[in-house]
């Protein structure tokens, strides 16, 4: 019988309780794997407890095991480990909720799976509502390992980047890779604010910011043509870096993107502080599954 | 034709140096004797300097496609004495974290594998712009060493630097492909040293006719985006004191933080491995090295789109403001004479001090922000980094032009109001910058930090506020060094320092104790911020000297005290900053 394994990344969030046990409903695991970061294992804490009781109810096996937000060596190497510790029949289908993970991880997972040729979907359930910030404290911006793309020293930088409300990461990116093009696929339709929230062509980064529009929430491979399209005139003129401050379907966009062209390379900023408060509820009508 | 072409254009762009036009910048560059003396000689070059102070428009004008054009323009001989090689570093593979992955050796290993072939590659793509130099002879001669150093067939006719560079190319493809693949980490390739892949070929060059008493300067950029393993091995290259063939030039953002161990455990030495170079520049006065190449970079500019006007007369000062400066100079001079100043050197001194205080402290504490135009003024903010001068007057030009319309009438002038309200918006907007988004645009700033350097340079301007009209001595001082800079009080303020360096709301220098010898460090803050103070843009020679505890407690909140007693003022002379 084929061995079924959900995969999250533990979040204090309502909706990564809520969806993971959907996921438990629909995917039907044997095996959930939850990773929790040390940093943040209280607030997380009573979420896990009721996910676990949840899997117990269910005859779900479940494995907590710890992994590092902050250094990215350890946390791919871990990841390494406990994925191929879990995945020990390669014929396993995996399910990975990414809610509430962070964008580097949710690479260095789908990597894996990817590398591992496992039969793999992904799964985003929206909050109801958010609030007015998710992350502060930037760190410096990092290329994901082993998704780095292809680099030559002799070309300039084109940096594009999948838009959210954050625009001083977008910011950020600029003053430390200083890029010659920065595209920006900007979110479509009006939700959330997203008219009056989403303008990063407004602001002053001293550069031109040529956007476009994309659904982020989309992870259809749609969405990867329409990046395609737009890097095609590009062409092997520019190292392009690329990442995503909206949602996280659009994470799984660019992986798709790199594995089509491997020349993009993924790039992440990491943030020391997180809101305990970003998210209310979860809206179940408007849940991404997409296969890997 | 010349300004049929450019009339269109902003001549104050600032754009970094990569991504101008070859011609602008060869056209825009002025040539600082000095830097330029250290630039092509023959010796290693650390050169200093923060973001937009020119260090890269420096090197890239010395690489060898743009001294190629410069001859052609001004119909020299090509090359000259030394050709430039330019090597950037800010480069997505520079950036790449794979080699983490590797235990300490291998890691060094790769990172030097990476660097050499960024350098080879640099080689290739600048020599490849001046080919047509090169006699057949030679060209044929690199094509049998470049096929040999690669083990690839080189055809016939095919450039001997497009094939190193596309060589180059697919190799690196291939190893990153390598290292992208699977989940573990191997080196499963043959990996490159200075001394296996750049030697060689620097040795083919001295062997053609052309170069072969050229000398070949590695100009290395941003040298601080390397990674450790690279910095450490450059700084190795840069202690091999043979420098016949080659040399390095290296800018570094930030020298003071910068790592110089080499990768066998020593340290490379300024005077012995290397001569450091500041291209941050102090700027009290229009007569400093300063202020002469801010306006010399103006004029330039101004003449290449075809307005023929000096700096002073294209960004005049506002008439009633300079007549209220006069006016107030004058009863500086006044006033030192009713306290029995009598010769002219001591009045003069007089006038520098105070005559523009006097008119600072004349202004209703109600009225408008004072009126903030003229060259000099520009010259003032930009504290020294020509790209804080470059960017007011490129939105002072798009004001001008989306007022005036973009007809075919070169402008004359901008506006003193114009000057002022550019000038006013941006110093609100960097306020506005440091108020919201430090944390957010500055990797390492925490909120906490972000509020504590708001309170810090909020309680510093309102301080100089105070200084200007009321200190008895030094009314116009605008720079500070630390005293009573005790471990505990360092361990609290370096880090919001450094932030603020990096930040680039100060800028720190270096200069003499006036108390015990030795050399203490010294902030000058950007002046940018000064106008949303009403403060002057116009400092004068010397620095307060502000206890350690005050800025602690200003981080928190707390005005710094003016009291003379708390705070000695260090007279500063001709050469302290």
């Amino acid at each position: 019988m084929t061995k079924r394994l959900l995969v999250t990344v533990a979040g204090w969030e309502e909706r990564f309780l809520k969806g993971c046990e959907q996921d438990v409903l629909t995917f039907k695991p044997d095996h959930l794997l939850i990773l929790f970061s040390q940093e943040y294992s209280e607030w997380t804490s009573q979420n896990r407890l009721s996910l676990i009781d949840f899997c117990n109810n269910n005859d779900v096996k479940v494995t907590e095991e710890l992994l590092s937000f902050t250094d990215q060596v350890k946390s791919f190497q871990s990841l390494v480990d406990l994925l191929e510790k879990s995945i020990d029949d390669p014929d396993t289908v995996v399910r990975f909720n990414a809610t509430t993970s962070p964008r580097d991880i949710i690479w260095s997972v789908l990597h894996v799976l990817d590398a591992k040729s496992i039969r793999a979907s992904f799964s985003y359930y929206r909050a109801l509502s958010y609030g007015d910030w998710i992350s502060r404290d930037a760190g410096v911006p990092r290329l994901v390992i082993k998704r780095s793309g292809i680099m030559y020293p002799d070309l300039q930088t084109c940096l594009l980047v999948l838009s959210g409300y954050d625009d001083h990461r977008l910011g950020q990116l600029i003053r430390k890779f200083e890029p010659r093009k920065v595209l920006v696929g900007k979110q479509t339709g009006d939700q959330l604010g997203n008219v009056e929230r989403n303008n990063p062509q407004n602001n002053d980064f001293g550069i031109n910011i040529e956007t476009f529009p994309l659904d982020c929430f989309d992870g259809s491979p749609q969405s990867v043509e329409d990046i395609l399209e737009k890097i095609k005139p590009i062409g092997d003129n520019y190292n392009i870096i690329a990442t995503t401050l909206g949602p996280k379907p659009s994470a799984l966009t660019l992986f798709r993107l790199t594995k089509i062209n491997p020349n993009v390379g993924l790039v992440y900023i990491p943030a020391k502080e997180y809101n305990q408060y970003y998210s209310h509820g979860i809206d179940l009508a408007k849940t991404t599954i997409a296969d890997i | 034709m010349k300004n049929n072409i450019h009339h269109l254009k902003n001549p104050f762009e600032f754009d970094a140096a990569p991504n101008l036009e070859p011609e602008l910048l060869v056209s825009w560059f002025i040539q600082d004797f000095n830097h330029s003396r250290f630039l092509q000689s023959t010796r290693n070059v650390l050169i200093n300097g923060q973001r937009g102070c020119g260090k890269s428009m420096a090197l890239i004008y010395n690489s060898a496609p743009y001294q190629k054009l410069r001859a052609k323009i001004r119909e020299e001989e090509f090359p000259q004495s030394s050709i430039g090689i330019y090597v950037p570093c800010n480069t997505p593979l520079t950036h790449k974290q794979e080699y983490r992955l590797l235990p300490e050796i291998e890691q060094a290993i790769l990172s030097e594998h990476f660097f050499v072939y960024g350098i080879g590659i640099s080689i290739a793509k600048d020599l490849n712009a001046i080919e047509s130099e090169f006699s057949k002879e030679d060209l044929e001669y690199l094509r049998g060493e470049f096929a040999y150093l690669t083990s690839k067939p080189l055809p016939g006719e095919q450039s001997p630097f497009l094939f190193l560079k596309n060589v180059f190319r697919e190799f690196l493809k291939k190893d990153q492909e390598m290292l992208a693949a699977g989940t573990d980490m191997h080196v499963e390739f043959d990996t490159n040293t200075f001394y296996t892949l750049i030697l060689p070929i620097l040795a083919a060059l001295r062997e053609t006719k052309l170069l072969k008493s050229v000398h070949i300067s590695l100009l290395i950029d941003d040298a601080h985006d390397l990674n450790m393993h690279q910095r450490a091995i450059l700084n190795s290259w840069i202690g091999y004191r043979e420098h016949s063939v080659f040399s390095f030039k290296v800018a570094i953002a930030g020298m003071r933080h910068y790592d110089f161990r080499t990768a066998f455990g020593g340290s490379i030495l300024e005077g012995h491995d290397y001569i450091a170079v500041d291209f941050d520049q102090p700027f009290q006065n229009d007569e400093s090295d300063f202020g002469q190449f801010a306006r010399e970079v103006v004029e330039k500019r101004l003449i290449d789109v075809g307005i023929n006007k000096t700096a002073d007369d294209f960004f005049p000062e506002g008439a009633d403001f300079k007549a209220a400066i006069t006016k107030y100079m004058d009863l500086a001079t006044q006033k030192a004479q009713e306290k029995g100043i009598a010769d002219t050197k001591s009045i003069g001194d007089y006038r520098y001090k105070y005559g523009r205080a006097l008119y600072f402290r004349s202004r209703d504490n109600k009225a408008n922000r004072p009126m903030y135009a003229g060259f000099s003024t520009l010259a003032h903010l930009s504290t020294g980094v020509i790209r804080n001068l470059l960017e007011p007057c490129y939105w002072m030009y798009e004001q001008l032009l989306s007022e005036s319309g973009r007809g075919n009438n070169l402008p004359e002038m901008v506006p003193a109001h114009i000057q002022s309200s550019i000038i006013l918006d941006r110093s609100d907007k960097y306020w506005e910058f440091i108020r919201t988004n430090l944390s957010r645009r500055i990797a390492g700033c925490s909120e906490n930090d972000a509020t504590k350097l708001v309170s810090l340079f909020t309680a510093l301007c309102e301080h100089f506020v105070e200084r200007l009209k009321k200190h008895e001595s030094e009314p116009r001082v605008i720079t500070f060094s630390i005293s009573a800079y005790s471990e505990l009080l360092k361990a609290e303020l370096e880090p919001l320092l450094k932030l603020a360096e990096k930040a680039q709301l100060i800028y720190v220098r270096s200069g003499p104790k006036k108390k015990g010898g030795g050399r203490e460090d010294f902030y000058i803050l950007n002046r940018m911020l000064l106008p949303a103070y009403g403060l002057d843009a116009f400092g004068q020679h010397g620095r307060a000297s502000i206890q350690a505890k005050y800025l602690v407690a200003a981080a928190c909140g707390k005005p710094i005290p003016l009291g003379v007693a708390e705070n000695e003022i260090i007279q500063g002379g001709l050469f302290d900053d």
